[in-house]
């Protein structure tokens, strides 16, 4: 009788420690699903924002709470997409508009331009002298901004499209550097050259490269401090620096903003930075502007990879 | 020394309960803060 009543209390003890630890793994079990679904949810959000994809996000836990959760991400997710599509579309439409208005601006800008060249040689009195030189300081703005407003929208919507090649960096510096020598002679300015010895070589447009130059060297004698540094590395990093009075650090993280100018520059249409970043940035690089001791830096490099 | 024997037994199956009792409602709390960190993210 004793021996039996002891067998039923640790045939109790066990049956209870078994309910207990069932109920405890189920539990952890349950923990589990929801910790994986709350992964699962949190990589697909991650996914599907990057990605222009119609699959929803499915999550293996089928608690409520979880499923609710997936649900209604779901429902902002539909909503971002075709928000996304509204703006992709909206912002085709507006280069499109770009292109087609900058260039149907530079026929009559043309005309307008030839036109005044015909009225500067006839005689005029000097007041009338003085409107055609306003006149034609104002055209030559205007020329100016719808040619660059016209690469810039072919540059922006036209990606992908860019004919990589090995190019020797040091080659297109000079050149570039070399094309502005009528420039620096004109201003004063003796650019220093720093290059190393060896050609420094990447995969890169040679035609966009050597139009960021330009951009980088003309904006540099048009509203620079009357000197130019040029530093080539052998990593491949380009760096541009000169004197830049009135500006600041604030102000030179907005220079590659479209339509950004500095007091300095106010004649500027603010797109030469910005056309040469979109450039540097097709071509797998980084460019960066940094202002400190009165000296603007614009550095440009580009990753070492396989020629 | 058989009554103390039952109390023993009595006191370890209560120990025992209690210490399966504790870490179910911790279990159970953790899951109740996690299906209110859920609703919470949906309803922001």
């Amino acid at each position: 009788m004793e021996t039996g009543l002891w067998v039923t209390v640790g045939v109790l003890i066990v049956v209870i420690i078994m309910v207990f630890l069932a109920v405890i793994a189920a539990l952890l079990i349950k923990i589990y699903v929801m910790k994986k679904s709350a992964r699962e949810i949190e990589a697909a959000f991650a996914d599907r924002l990057i990605t222009d994809t119609n699959v929803m996000i499915d999550i293996s836990s089928r608690d409520r709470d979880l499923r609710h959760l997936a649900n209604s991400m779901n429902v902002q997710l539909r909503r971002f997409r075709a928000e996304r599509r509204r703006f992709q579309q909206g912002d085709l439409e507006l280069k499109d508009a770009v292109t087609n208005i900058s260039h149907d601006l530079r026929t009559p800008l043309t005309a307008i331009c030839g036109y005044l060249e015909l009225l500067e040689q006839e005689e005029k009195s000097e007041a009338v002298d003085r409107y055609i030189g306003i006149i034609k300081e104002r055209t030559e703005v205007l020329t100016q901004l719808s040619e660059e407003l016209f690469r810039y929208s072919v540059i922006t919507s036209t990606k992908d499209r860019m004919n990589k090649e090995p190019v020797v960096i040091n080659t297109v510096l000079e050149e570039s550097i070399a094309a502005f020598y009528g420039l620096f002679t004109e201003r004063k300015i003796v650019p220093e050259i720093e290059m190393p010895g060896k050609k420094v070589v990447r995969m890169l447009d040679r035609s966009a490269l050597s139009r960021v130059f330009s951009n980088l060297i003309s904006n540099v004698v048009k509203y620079g401090g009357g000197d130019l540094k040029v530093v080539l590395s052998e990593d491949g990093e380009i760096i541009f620096s000169n004197r830049a009075s009135g500006l600041d650090e604030v102000q030179a993280g907005r220079l590659f903003d479209r339509f950004y100018t500095v007091e300095a520059a106010r004649r500027s249409t603010g797109l030469g930075l910005a056309i040469s970043k979109t450039l540097v940035e097709e071509m797998d690089g980084r460019i960066t502007a940094k202002y400190e001791g009165g000296r603007l830096s614009i550095c440009i490099s580009f990753s070492d990879v396989d020629c | 020394m058989e009554t103390g024997l039952w109390v023993t037994v009595g006191v370890l199956i209560v120990v025992i309960i209690m210490v399966f009792l504790a870490v179910i409602a911790a279990l159970l709390i953790k899951i109740y803060v996690m299906k209110k960190s859920a609703r919470e993210i949906e309803a922001k």
